[in-house]
């Protein structure tokens, strides 16, 4: 049942029970005020009829009080009390007892009897004084009078006292009713309550028993939380630690990233300066006394000369490679067909020397740093030429797709569109396995006689790739030619 | 002024002795009656230039990495001042990053000078440039050099 509905029908019952009661309650005092009431009539009953039997009691006595004088002539008989004190007496108390109307009409009656009746024995009492009185005919009509007063008188009694006998008969019944009801009453008053009782304490009982169980489910179920939170707290500790890890490791990456740059920065930039003044005193000794020098020491200075030059390549890239980033640099709408453009004609004598042939798809605009996407061409499309075949002409296709990440090549994001322009040659190719590795630092897989690069330019491209969100990625067949595939986001 | 006109001036600034003296040196070949003065560093060119007894240069070439003030301030402070800002001044840095060259338009100055590390490139340069010293159009013929001889 539902604690909400089990509210409502202990209250229910609560009220119920009190209703009841309380009836009951009045029930019982009612009855018992009615077996009361009945008693008191009963008792008045028998008092009127005391009075009653007083009255006939006292007429009675006056009247052989007469007689005996009449029989004896004993005057001691005469000189009773006299009748009226106490018979006024009992008539008062009579008046004061009886309210029912039919009684008060006959206690009127008998009043009116008793006056008749007192009024004869006192004028045959005055009669009494004749000494002839008791020859003479009217001792005999006082007689019969005087009996005929007193039949009159003790039939109105008996008729008064029958009355109340009756009704008091009838409140003794009654009263008697009312006590069997007030019992019975009470009986029901208890046995209703020993009832109620044993509800409220069955539903308390109930009700207690829920309570513990809820009590004991709850610490069940506290005791749970506090493991857990245990739990949690320690997997919070674990995370924090692996958290302050993963701080430290950042921070000091962020420090080898920053020393790195600076020292790619400062060293290519700072060592240019005595490089540079090598080469310019190796100009001016090549002007001004190389003839001077012997064979052998011209051919030493040679040497002298160009590993200066490998070494300013070397600086000019390892330059190149550390300021291609794209911090200070505005990125911007670019178009790339322009960009090819600028590559062509930087490139314009060499695709001249070596007769090469490019030809491109129409190049979509993208978001970047023109001057890195520039070098980026550049490189691509030298490296190309450069790594031809030897008695082939080059040929170099660029075409364009705009493809979604479903391949998961790593670098790429999913769920962005990306654009990926093929730079396809028929060049010399490569194996595989060195489809990564033609991509790190100073790696070069051959040495070309024409080759002026030192190895870092598709280390570059491939930084200038990132830097545009994008990757770069090569393929090949040695022999047939390979394809490099630079994808950078669509630009919305 | 007791400056003789025929002589052409040119005013260097440059904390490296070496290549002053290479400076020199290629100028005395070409031509010995240039009058070439070297300052070490920015203050000395103003301190110079201040300098009564001094001629006016017809043209300052201006190292960028000197210690106390560096290039690009001297540039400023030269074409903000009035007496100054009308000498041309050249940007003659070991710097070939296009980023420097756009500065030094920006702030005024006449080009950007990568300094060669071929003498005979620089040979050709100053030659040219002696010559036209004294053209009011030196402006142009410089930044026409400076870019066929690629050394932008």
């Amino acid at each position: 049942m539902e604690s909400s509905k089990r509210i409502i029908y202990s209250r229910i019952i609560f009220t119920t029970g009190i209703v009841l009661l309380t009836s009951l309650s009045v029930l019982f005092i009612y009855e018992t005020y009615q077996e009361n009431t009945a008693s008191n009539v009963v008792y008045r009953t028998s008092l009127i009829r005391q009075s009653l039997e007083e009255v006939f009691a006292a007429l009675n006595e006056r009247e052989s009080a007469l007689r005996g004088f009449a029989l004896t002539a004993d005057r001691a008989f005469l000189t009773r009390d006299s009748l009226v004190h106490p018979l006024n007496k009992q008539i008062s108390i009579l008046d004061s007892l009886i309210n029912d109307s039919i009684q008060q009409q006959n206690l009127l009656q008998l009043k009116e009897k008793l006056d008749y009746c007192i009024n004869r024995l006192n004028s045959q009492s005055l009669r009494l004084k004749d000494k002839n009185y008791f020859n003479s005919n009217q001792f005999y009509t006082d007689l019969k009078d005087a009996s005929v007063c007193m039949d009159s008188v003790e039939a109105m009694i008996r008729r008064m006292q029958d009355l109340e006998e009756n009704s008091s008969r009838g409140r003794t019944l009654e009263a008697q009713a009312h006590t069997v009801m007030a019992t019975i009453i009470g009986v029901a008053v208890s046995i209703f309550s020993m009832i109620v009782f044993i509800l409220a304490f069955y539903f308390i009982d109930q009700e207690l028993k829920r309570s513990q169980n809820y009590i004991n489910e709850t610490q069940t179920l506290n005791s749970k939380i506090a493991e857990i939170n245990k739990e949690l707290e320690e997997a919070n500790r674990s995370l924090h630690d692996l958290n302050s890890e993963l701080e430290d490791k950042n921070f000091q990456l962020e420090k080898y990233a920053t020393e790195l740059s600076s020292f790619t920065h400062i060293t290519s930039h700072d060592m240019q300066e005595p490089l540079r003044k090598i080469e310019f005193y190796i100009s001016i000794v090549e002007d001004r006394e190389k003839e001077n020098l012997t064979e052998e020491g011209q051919k030493f200075f040679e040497k002298i000369k160009q590993s200066v030059g490998r070494m300013r390549q070397l600086f000019i890239s390892m330059l190149d490679f550390s300021l291609t980033n794209t911090v200070d640099n505005n990125i911007e709408d670019v178009d790339l067909n322009n960009v090819l453009q600028q590559t062509l004609n930087s490139l314009k004598v060499y695709i001249k020397d070596t007769n090469a042939i490019i030809e491109s798809e129409p190049l979509p605009q993208v978001k970047g740093i023109k001057y890195q996407l520039i070098q980026l061409f550049e490189n691509i499309v030298s490296n190309a030429i450069k790594f031809r075949k030897n008695d082939v002409i080059p040929e170099i296709h660029i075409s364009v797709e705009l493809v979604s990440t479903r391949q998961n090549l790593r670098g790429l994001k999913n769920g962005i569109k990306y654009y990926r322009i093929d730079f396809r040659d028929n060049g010399i190719g490569f194996e595989p396995k060195y489809a990564e590795r033609i991509f790190e630092i100073f790696q070069r897989l051959i040495a070309k006689q024409d080759s002026y690069g030192v190895g870092i330019g598709l280390a570059i491209c491939r930084k200038i790739a990132e830097n545009h969100g994008g990757i770069l990625v090569a393929s090949s067949q040695p022999n047939v030619g390979s394809v490099f595939s630079f994808y950078i986001p669509e630009s919305k | 002024m007791t400056k003789d006109i025929i002589h052409k001036v040119i005013l260097l600034a440059d904390d490296d002795l070496d290549d002053a003296e290479m400076f020199a040196d290629v100028l005395a070949e070409i031509d010995s009656t240039v009058e070439l003065y070297h300052v070490p560093d920015g203050f000395a060119v103003f301190e110079w230039l201040k300098n009564p007894a001094n001629p006016v240069p017809d043209i300052i070439f201006l190292d960028i990495n000197m210690p106390q003030i560096t290039g690009w301030q001297c540039l400023s402070s030269l074409k903000a001042d009035e007496l100054t800002k009308d000498i041309p001044v050249l940007i003659y840095s070991t710097s070939s990053h296009h980023k420097d060259k756009q500065t030094a338009i920006d702030l005024g100055a006449t080009a950007f000078i990568t300094k060669p590390s071929d003498y005979k490139i620089l040979e050709d340069f100053l030659t040219a440039i002696v010559n036209e010293l004294h053209n009011k159009d030196i402006a142009s013929i410089i930044r026409r050099l400076s870019n066929s001889l690629h050394l932008e």
